[in-house]
């Protein structure tokens, strides 16, 4: 099983990762293998070792063939995370070590910045399996923080925006309005996107939203779609429009 | 029915100059027909969008015969002798090459590209714009960014908003929705489609044909117990032709070109 220890304190491979560059990591830990299989092995076993840190790992773990010493949880992360590379299935099914397993994906991905593409797309069909299948709201405050994390590296975040708002609850707004008294005005700028509304704060914003939230409803639109995507509409019958004014 | 500078347009003599099978011809009497009013300030922004119509038609088909891969942002590719590609999975135009030259390079040699469905269609329209333009292309769009709608020409942003249309003409970009997709295959949320011709679309990735192949191919990337099916949604995008025929009679400057370039 997975547990939670990594918010209190890093692994050692993790320190490394965090301190150096993804190649750094991976050097270290073929070194120990070469020199100590046995602490190699329980080096990637921490349990409190994030999916990045072992996502950048999987490379070596597959040219050194240790993937049957891994922990089972190890072994699935790395089997979900070669299926939806090769955009295939991964036959996860739903239970709760499965769900405990994602939840572990997405939670530890904050922890480290700027991993790439390869990374982010597994991130991202955890995030659409826990929004989707489990509807996991605890989530919301720490995908919708990886969201912004990644638009400040440039980094695509249209299949993580789509992802989240499949949640399907206007309190996924609330979250990105946060972003409204941002000191990072490219943070200001996507809150302001994502929201389809001009509010200048997120107190500004939740007085709004506060009025009715009822009046609301998802449309499901995505930047696959448009450059503006309405996420939320009024109600047919209501004025309660967050898109006034928008070139619609 | 059309209208010009507020006067009913009688399509007669300008129908005459071209083949009937032609989408000129088609688009015409589709917007003659209709009961939607079709405004024009003059006979050549009407003129200017049939040609753009035809030429983005032709440009589609031309993408779905390149080669040109599918492939998530992540996994996109591009011939780094013209492109960067870039950390979100577009692709921007490498300083001094020739913007022209650069799209070229993606219909002719569309097996060194791969990308997703929302990109492909900026890049029909990059290609039907580089047969109308000809050699004035270069200075017209001289920086290009190719990363779906979210990073657009201004020249271009009109095919970022889909909108309610009486009607769907050929050329528009129009969308298959698929509201119960798979969570692991996200891609495939939706299709993003030009139309080609009555009940004929083109989508990257799935190629040339008609709705039900493209509702059938996305129905059977459904979640399990999906209760949706994927369908034609009534909305459609459209560049904004009058600014893009203004440009190509040269009665706009390009300032705003420049203040895109500075933007990105």
């Amino acid at each position: 099983m997975v547990y939670c220890m990594y918010f209190f304190s890093f692994s050692k491979l993790d320190e490394i990762l965090k301190k150096e560059e993804k190649a750094s990591c991976q050097t270290y830990f073929r070194k120990v293998l070469s020199e100590n299989r046995n602490l190699a092995i329980k080096l990637v076993n921490d349990t409190r070792i994030t999916f990045p840190c072992f996502f950048v790992l999987m490379p070596v773990v597959e040219k050194e063939n240790i993937y049957s010493l891994l922990r089972e949880d190890l072994k699935k992360a790395y089997d979900f995370s070669k299926s939806v590379s090769a955009n295939k299935p991964s036959n996860l099914k739903k239970d709760i070590k499965n769900k405990i397993l994602l939840k572990w994906m997405v939670e530890s991905s904050h922890l480290h910045n700027n991993l790439g593409g390869d990374f982010n797309e597994v991130v991202d069909v955890a995030v659409s399996i826990l929004a989707n299948e489990y509807r996991e709201l605890s989530l919301l405050g720490i995908i919708s923080e990886l969201i912004f994390m990644r638009n400040r590296y440039d980094e695509n975040i249209h299949d993580l925006v789509w992802a989240y708002f499949r949640f399907n609850t206007p309190i996924t707004l609330k979250y990105i309005a946060r972003f409204l008294d941002s000191k990072n005005p490219k943070d200001r700028k996507l809150a302001k996107k994502l929201l389809g509304c001009e509010a200048k704060s997120c107190k500004d914003f939740l007085k709004y939203m506060t009025e009715d939230e009822s009046k609301m409803i998802y449309t499901d639109e995505s930047f696959q779609y448009a450059s503006n995507p309405r996420v939320y509409a009024a109600k047919e019958g209501t004025d309660h429009d967050l898109h006034k004014g928008k070139q619609v | 029915m059309i209208y010009i500078k507020g006067s009913k347009f009688d399509i007669t003599e300008l129908k005459s100059t071209y083949p009937v099978q032609s989408v000129e011809h088609k688009v015409l009497v589709k917007m003659e027909e209709s009961s939607f009013r079709y405004n024009f300030k003059s006979e050549d922004v009407l003129k200017f969008e049939l040609l753009l119509r035809k030429e983005i038609a032709a440009s589609a088909r031309a993408l779905d015969r390149s080669g040109f891969g599918f492939a998530v942002f992540s996994k996109s590719q591009c011939n780094p002798e013209y492109w960067n590609r870039e950390n979100n999975g577009g692709f921007s135009l490498k300083q001094g090459k020739s913007p022209s030259k650069a799209i070229r390079n993606i219909f002719e040699n569309g097996r060194l590209y791969r990308n997703e469905c929302a990109t492909a269609m900026v890049i029909v329209y990059y290609g039907a714009l580089l047969s109308v333009f000809k050699d004035r292309f270069d200075e017209t769009f001289p920086y290009i960014y190719l990363m779906d709608w979210y990073i657009i020409d201004p020249l271009l942003q009109g095919i970022g908003y889909p909108r309610k249309a009486h009607d769907m003409l050929i050329g528009d970009r129009a969308y298959f929705k698929n509201p119960d997709v798979h969570p692991e295959t996200m891609w495939l949320q939706g299709e993003n489609v030009i139309v080609l011709a009555e009940d004929l679309y083109y989508g990257h990735g799935i190629g040339i044909a008609n709705a039900e192949t493209f509702i059938e191919i996305l129905n059977r990337n459904r979640k399990e117990g999906a209760a949706k099916s994927a369908y034609l949604m009534d909305e459609v995008a459209r560049p904004d032709f009058e600014l893009l025929s203004d440009v190509y009679h040269e009665r706009t400057a390009t300032a705003q070109t420049i203040y895109w370039r500075n933007m990105v």
